[in-house]
């Protein structure tokens, strides 16, 4: 019974809170973006729906799920339909990971606020993002049509010059926490009292424009650049795939702040661990700090977002190329050395 | 069956199917999607297997890497559906010999040797990164640094190749 | 527990669906990808055998092997794009140029 509880029960209820959290502040996200944007902008934005506009992406979804499937005539059916779910599901996948806080007591039974601890962590999140950009490539390919075909084709080179620019900023990191797991990861900038994006910023900074560019938002979104490719990669797809897409993409902008907090910026540590007389603010529950330094980096996502205006291919290759990559080799090396030396 | 060889058996079974399935589109793209899922499913396998560290690989190299050259290159040839070339017959009578060989093998294992299937005892050895770290760099460091150079060998001859002017 | 057996058995049949589909294919693409699966059922081979002599050195291989995999498909695919520029097709039989 204990088993069936731990291994089975536990685990479920897990999944469920953690899909509902992404699917509910998805939903939170998109409006507040709009409204957010609107205000930047000095439109007005939703504000017919309920109180402020706020069910207005309550409204769309039920649209969105309730339209007719269009398929068009020339599509690759079988790549059609699976490429919306490999882009859907691969963002979802990867919060598994995600350790929103340390331990809980219910009913004296432990409870770790992560569904799963892998020694792999950082590997398995960063396999299942690159696997994320095939629903671009192939969706956009299947649609056979001129736009999409351009967008995926964009997208796909810029996920991969953009990846390598993230993974060389985890490089750097690494020397200090010694883990790839995100919990271990946590616990090591715990015992060192100081969080990593103090000790290397350079890496924090080019993490998040690495970020910013994986998850196609403004200024990167080249793949789906409104004024050039119409829609992107999703201009043929409409209704319920469609939808698959918008999630996504909002869940990588969650992801991606979940990940800079917890690489970065102490997961659900509070501020300033090595101040002593700050100690009272330990009794505030961690995972109010985990969301809270996530609202703040989804915050600065949309902050760019309304006020970037996009690159140019040409430019965007070249930030990656020639500035982050090189950066991200020097921090190691130069982090490489301050380790040896000071050991 | 415990839940884990019940995990076993799937993932094997899965990979089989997939891999019947790459084999037999006539599509190269629907071959390289099934391809894709086929290794994630090997990979699966990897993680029950206790290689931790190598079936993080295969999903980041493997399925993230090189299967995103694939396409990419299916997506600059056009494809044609390759249909109604007749293979010659010394090749179909090769393919029937192997096939007919490394498939009787197969079966010959499976009904009359069962006992050569022995259940061994497993201990622990487990591929974490740690584990997998320090014997890459401290027993096979040369073989590392060697299997370094040979990227860097097919990087600048990739980029060699694809120059307009060769 | 799984006795070793039947993973190698397993890793046999993926070699013989790569093997078959590498001599009846006709495009290099499907070829090349029929080596990968080649390829992967040898290092579940490898992983297995890991797994039953409590030693890390068979996943040290097969490290080394998904790096060859990775230099090959890229050398490979160069190779493919550059005859399907200059020649316009991919399929193997058309590809006789050096045949005399």
């Amino acid at each position: 019974m204990s088993i069936f509880i731990d291994f089975v029960l536990i685990p479920i209820i897990k999944i469920l809170v953690i899909v509902t959290f992404v699917f509910v502040s998805v939903l939170i996200l998109i409006w507040i973006e709009r409204r957010f944007q609107g205000f930047v902008q000095s439109r007005l934005g939703p504000n017919r729906v309920g109180p402020q506009g706020i069910l207005q992406s309550v409204a769309d979804a039920i649209k969105l799920l309730t339209k007719e499937d269009v398929i068009p005539n020339q599509v690759d059916r079988f790549i059609f339909n699976i490429s919306p779910i490999i882009a859907f599901v691969t963002a979802l996948v990867v919060f598994a990971l995600i350790p929103f806080g340390a331990e809980l007591n219910i009913f004296g039974r432990k409870i770790t606020l992560y569904l799963a601890d892998l020694n792999i962590g950082l590997l398995f999140i960063i396999g299942f993002n690159s696997i994320g950009v095939f629903g671009i490539i192939l969706g956009g390919w299947a649609a056979k049509s001129k736009y999409p075909l351009l967008g995926s084709l964009r997208s796909a080179s810029q996920m991969i010059s953009y990846e390598v620019a993230l993974i060389m900023s985890l490089v750097s990191v690494l020397f200090f926490s010694r883990s790839l797991s995100l919990v271990e990861i946590v616990k090591a900038q715990q015992e060192m009292k100081v969080w990593f994006a103090f000790i290397q910023p350079l890496a924090f900074f080019i993490f998040f424009i690495a970020g910013v560019a994986e998850s196609n938002r403004l200024p990167f979104d080249l793949p789906e650049a409104e004024s050039e490719l119409v829609g992107g990669f999703h201009t043929e797809y409409s209704g319920m795939k469609f939808a698959f897409y918008f999630v996504a993409e909002f869940a990588h902008v969650i992801f991606f702040s979940a990940l800079v907090t917890v690489l970065f910026f102490g997961g659900w540590l509070r501020p300033f661990p090595n101040v002593d007389w700050l100690n009272f603010l330990d009794y505030i529950p961690p995972v109010f700090w985990f969301l809270g330094k996530l609202a703040f980096f989804v915050f600065i996502f949309m902050w760019i977002r309304a006020t970037w205006p996009r690159y140019r291919y040409d430019q965007l290759e070249m930030i990656s190329w020639k500035w982050l990559i090189p950066l991200a080799l020097v921090n190691i090396f130069i982090t490489g050395l301050i380790v040896i030396l000071v050991k | 069956m415990s839940l884990y060889s019940g995990f076993i058996y799937f993932f094997g079974i899965l990979s089989i199917f997939l891999g019947i399935m790459v084999i037999t589109r006539k599509n190269a793209i629907h071959s390289a999607v099934y391809l894709i899922f086929c290794i994630l499913s090997i990979a699966g396998l990897f993680f029950l297997l206790q290689a931790e560290f190598i079936a993080g690989i295969q999903i980041i190299v493997y399925a993230g890497g090189i299967m995103v050259i694939y396409v990419f290159t299916i997506l600059l040839i056009k494809l044609e559906v390759v249909k109604g070339l007749k293979r010659r017959w010394e090749i179909k009578l090769i393919t029937a010999i192997v096939f007919s060989a490394l498939s009787g093998e197969i079966l010959y294992l499976l009904l009359r040797k069962r006992e050569a299937l022995l259940p061994e005892e497993y201990g622990i050895a487990k591929g974490t990164v740690q584990a997998v770290g320090s014997y890459l760099l401290r027993d096979y460091l040369i073989p590392f640094e060697v299997v370094s150079l040979l990227l860097l060998v097919a990087m600048i001859g990739a980029i060699m190749l694809s120059r307009k002017k060769v | 527990m799984i006795p070793i057996g039947y993973y190698l058995i397993l890793s046999g049949i993926l070699f013989t669906l790569g093997i078959i589909a590498f001599f009846i294919k006709k495009d290099l693409i499907t070829m090349f990808m029929s080596i990968e699966i080649m390829l992967n059922s040898a290092n579940l081979a490898f992983i297995a055998f890991s797994r039953n002599l409590l030693s890390i050195n068979g996943q040290i291989v097969v490290f080394f092997i998904i790096t060859l995999a990775a230099a090959e498909a890229c050398l490979g695919l160069a190779i493919i794009l550059l005859i399907f520029r200059q020649r316009k097709t991919i399929r193997s039989e058309e590809i006789n140029l050096m045949k005399g």
